[in-house]
């Protein structure tokens, strides 16, 4: 066994990791842009009326996006009407919009610019990263110790194996490990 | 996504990591969180040993999308 921090991005954060993984999710690292819906500006008084509505979904990485963007739509319609080209261009100029997500600015190429927040698994629920036990030391990252590692080939050899899809099994598929 | 490939390099290194090993999708997302954490790893002095792209499979029968 491979003593390794196992981390992701945004597109495995989802209540699904937790409960897949079970407490093999403890000691994991995410990466995700948004906070969790229960840490932002109305942030609670969503998180009430999402649970009252009744959906049996997760809201998962990306609901609250998809909530900020149906209200940037909205409010740009309430301002300009349903016209099509002035929505497009008054949504092309949001800066400091305040949403679920937290504040919106989009660039030149309409990508908002955002930063990314660290989250642990933490008793089965995601904990954001400064006010977990990681970060006051109560709890530690396994595969500290093994920042060192060195790979049981030579690290060219691992390369070349991964890069030819002629040698390697059907990653994923259980019982075809990786030599 | 560029922010979340350069977080998780300065986090992680930052906490003492220097080797790591990739696996990603080989949607477009998979392949741009690759990119973008591949190339904010490099300032930082990482090392990626091996990268793994898997394709998606929507069933075990159904070919790699």
């Amino acid at each position: 066994m491979i003593p390794a921090l196992f981390v992701g991005v945004s597109g495995i954060m989802s209540a699904g990791f937790i409960e897949g993984a079970g407490p093999a999710a403890e000691g994991t690292v995410f990466f995700p842009q948004r906070r969790a819906a229960d840490q932002v500006r109305d942030g609670k008084a969503f998180m009430d009326a999402y649970a009252k509505a009744g959906y049996r979904e997760d809201l998962d990485a990306y609901g609250p996006f998809a909530f900020s963007a149906a209200n940037l739509i909205m409010d740009a319609i309430e301002k300009v009407g349903p016209d099509r080209k002035k929505v497009r261009d008054i949504l092309n100029t949001t800066k400091g919009y305040k949403a679920l997500v937290g504040e919106i600015n989009f660039d030149d190429h309409r990508q908002n610019i955002v930063s990314a927040n660290v989250y642990a698994p933490q008793d089965g629920k995601w904990a954001y990263w400064p006010d977990s036990a990681y970060a006051t030391g109560t709890k530690k990252l396994p595969g500290k110790a093994a920042s060192n590692w060195t790979p049981p080939c030579a690290p060219d050899q691992l390369r070349r194996w991964s890069a030819d899809p002629g040698s390697r099994g059907n990653v994923g598929e259980a019982g075809n490990t990786p030599q | 996504m560029i922010n979340e490939g350069k977080m998780a390099a300065e986090f992680l290194t930052g906490q003492g990591f220097k080797t790591f090993v990739v696996i990603h999708d080989t949607t477009d997302y998979g392949k741009g969180q690759n990119k973008y954490f591949a190339e904010n790893l490099k300032p930082q002095g990482g090392e990626i040993l091996a990268t793994f792209p898997a394709p998606r499979r929507t069933s075990r029968t159904s070919p790699p999308s």
